[in-house]
This record gives structure tokens, sequence and C-alpha cells, in this order.
């Protein structure tokens, strides 16, 4: 049997609660893990599993609505939808993107973490990816 | 014989707070959370010797002065209380030598994404039925033998065993006891529930569910023997007995229940424990978090629903004078 997603946060990271949810919930929307039709639990649940407010979670799940990943329901937990895909990102977005890469293989690095581990983390995102 | 009853309860209070360090789950020492394997440590075995020490030497000089003084109610109610005291210094002076170590990884709050339905587990809702069975036969024997009891009886006695407080013949007199026994058991289910619905999802739950019951069980069954009081004659030793009986099983449970391999400990904001026993969050919508000393849950303070709780808590301490005899 397998086993359902799971979504962990960091309480002691810099970067926010909201931010930490819904990119932890993108992850698992973007690799398939919650596939379209696949309900989500109410943001009460989320929020009481969490240890964070109510609005955190709502918030997360409003932007991933917003972005067509999921539908909200009044008073239930949200759906994940078929999403259309966007048109091609322009060339701008394609460069502040990898900026963020950048940014991010910087930190790792200056973290301590070998490039060939880097590689191979990147590579496992990929691989999520192309499931 | 009666000075070294009398002298059980402060034993069995010594005993508890020595215990401390092995009712708390295995992860969590002194209120601080730890690696599995600090308290093999030589930090981890200093932390503890020290703590056990204090309160060893504190129960044997509070022994000594039950012993040595004449008996007294007094002196048997605040000892307990001044060796909660000690005990409450010594487990500063300990957290203070196991805050360096505290662990930082694991228990980070995690969830599955499922909207699986959360079920109570039924061979408990069905035991918990248990303890108010025996309270209500303790009150059907009550019935049933109406015409033997008298119209005075006594329900206390002194130190020395002879009685200083009678009850009469009336609903309040016969079923005192059996009520109080009910509302606190009613009380305990309320926790368990509220222990269920309102913990975060984790082994911790069915574990703390499983003593709950069991504690309503040893309350019903003290209170039981209590509620027969109008038929018999219960000698003084033996109420204490019946009292401190069951706890050394209950330790035990305890005992076995914290030490069992289980998930790290529930991850709060330190900032948010105050002394490391009272929790107070409102960002955070549990109405329970596990407890950093002992085992089980504590309430967060920054829920106003624990407020509830609490006056709860405050309504059955008052009911005492008012329903028992």
């Amino acid at each position: 049997m397998q086993h359902p997603p799971q979504l962990r946060i960091d309480p002691n990271s810099n970067v926010p609660a909201v931010r930490q949810i819904s990119d932890g919930l993108r992850i698992l929307l973007v690799e398939g893990q919650l596939a379209p039709g696949a309900e989500l639990p109410s943001v009460r649940r989320v929020a009481m599993e969490l240890g964070v407010h109510f609005n955190t979670v709502a918030e997360a799940y409003r932007q991933l609505a917003s972005e067509g990943w999921i539908d909200q329901k009044h008073g239930r937990g949200a759906i994940v939808i078929t999403r259309t895909v966007p048109a091609e990102a322009e060339g701008s977005r394609l460069a502040d993107f990898r900026q963020r890469l950048r940014g991010l293989v910087a930190q790792m690095r200056s973290e301590g973490v070998p490039t060939g581990s880097i590689v191979n983390e990147l590579k496992a995102v990929l691989g999520g990816l192309e499931k | 014989m009666m000075k070294l009853v009398v002298c059980l309860p402060l034993l069995m209070a010594g005993a508890i707070l020595i215990l401390m360090p092995n009712l708390t789950r295995r992860r969590l020492l002194f209120a601080v959370p730890v690696s599995a394997d600090f308290r093999e440590s030589n930090a981890g075995r200093r932390a503890i010797a020290l703590f056990r020490t204090i309160v060893a030497l504190a129960t044997i000089a509070f022994l000594a002065g039950q012993l040595a003084v004449p008996l007294s109610g007094l002196y048997g109610a605040l000892a307990p209380i001044l060796l909660t005291a000690v005990a409450a210094v010594a487990f500063y002076k300990a957290n203070r030598m196991v805050v360096p170590f505290r662990a930082t990884g694991g228990g980070e709050p995690s969830m599955e994404m499922s909207v699986a339905p959360e079920r109570l587990p039924r061979n408990l809702v069905w035991l918990s039925i248990g303890p108010l069975v025996l309270l209500g036969g303790a009150a059907a024997i009550l019935i049933y033998q109406w015409n033997s009891i008298p119209q005075t009886f006594p329900v206390h006695w002194d130190l020395t065993g002879t009685a200083d407080r009678w009850a009469e013949k009336n609903i309040r007199g016969v079923f005192g006891p059996l009520l109080f026994g009910t509302e606190v058991c009613v009380w305990l289910a309320v926790c368990a529930l509220v222990s269920w619905f309102g913990a975060r999802r984790g082994s911790l739950r069915s574990s703390v569910m499983e003593l709950m019951v069991a504690v309503e069980y040893v309350i019903a069954f003290v209170f039981g023997l209590l509620g027969l009081l109008p038929l018999m004659r219960i000698p003084a030793w033996l109420t204490i007995l019946a009292v401190i009986a069951p706890m050394p099983l209950l330790i035990l449970l305890v005992m076995k229940k914290a030490s069992e391999p289980s998930d790290p400990p529930e991850k709060t904001p330190e900032e948010c424990w105050k002394a490391g026993v009272v929790y107070y969050n409102p960002s955070d919508p549990a109405l329970v978090v596990e407890k950093r000393t002992g085992f089980g849950y504590t309430l967060n303070f920054g829920n106003r629903l624990s407020w509830v709780l609490a006056a709860g808590l405050v309504l059955v301490l008052v009911s005492v004078p008012l329903i028992l005899p």
C-alpha cells in the first residue's frame, strides 16, 4: 500500500511558514504525488498538525488556488484539479529562476555541501519531474 | 503501625519523583529534548544522579521527621508539598546541566496529506464504560441494602483511627462518594477525548488514552470502596492502602510506555515554554501538546478552549465539599 505524501515544515527556518507550506505542496503537485482529483485535508487540520495559525494555511491554499493547482471548497478542504499548463515563461522570468537556482547552489556550497552531492540532488529533483 | 501507614504517601511521592526521568520519554530529559542515547552519556548520568540524590535525601529527611514528631495531619499534608518544592529546585539544577546538550534535529512538524478520518480506538471506548459500571454496581448494592444502612455512619477517621465525621442516611450522605467518583471518571473521559481530538496525530495519543482509562479504573475502585462505607466500617489504613496500592502498577505502565521506541518528541517553539512546564502559544491551534516532563499531554494555554478545560478542573475541586458528606 502506497503511503500518502508527507508535508513537512521547519519551525526554525528563516523561510516563513506560509511559503514553506505552499512550496512543499507545490513540489508534491509538480511531482504528481498529489494528482488531480486528490482531496487535500482541511485548513484546520493542516494548521493543527503543523502547529501554525489557520490563516497561514488558508493563505498557502489561496496562493495555490490562484496558480490553478487546487479548487477550494468553502468550509471544506480543497481538491487538486487538472491545471492548464501556462504558456512558456518569458526570457526575463527564466533569468529570474536561473538567478534563484544559482543562489541556492551557492548557499549549498557555502554550507559545505560537496559539488558532487549538489549535482546528485539536482538530478534527483529532475528525476522527480520526469516521473 | 499507623505511623508507618501515614508515611506511605510521602514514600510514594518520593518514589514517583525519583523515578521522574523514567516516567518521561527517552528523548526528553528535565524538559529538554535530547538524543535517544543521551541518558547513557556521562552528562546525562550526572544530571539524573544529581536530581535523584537531592530528592532521595529530602525524602529520607521528611520521613525521619514524620517518624520523629507525634502524628499530625498538618505535617502529613505539608511534607509532600515541601518535598515537591525541593524536587523542583533539583529539577532546575538538572535542567541547567542538560540544556547545553539540547537536540536540534528531528520532530519537525509533518503530516500525511490524506483526508482519512480519525477514529477513536474502539476497544478503549468500550473499556472506558467499565469504571461507570463498577460505580453503578456499588450504587446498586447500596440501594439493595438500603434498610441495613444506619441513620448515621462514620465517613472519616483521624490518624489514630477514631471516627471524627459522620454522615446521615440521605442521598448525599449515602451516594456522595459514588457521585464524586462518577464526576471524576467523566472528567477523565472528557480529558481522554480532548487528548485524542485536541492533539496532533501520533503514537502518543493512544498510549495516553490507555493510561487515562487505567486511571479511571483506579478512581472507580477507590470511590466504589469508599461508597460502601454506609454498609461496612473500612479502617483508615485500608483506605490509604486502597489509594496507594494501584500506584505501582500505574507507574510501571507509564515507565513501560515511556521507554518504548517511538516518534521523536513533538517539536514546539522553545520560547513558548515557561519553566519547561507551561505551554502558551496562541498561534498553535493544538489544544494539548506533548509534555516536556512526565508522560502525556499538557494544555496549550494560548488556546482559549484550554481555559474552559482548566475551569472544569476547578469545578471538580469546588464540588468536593458539595458532593462528599
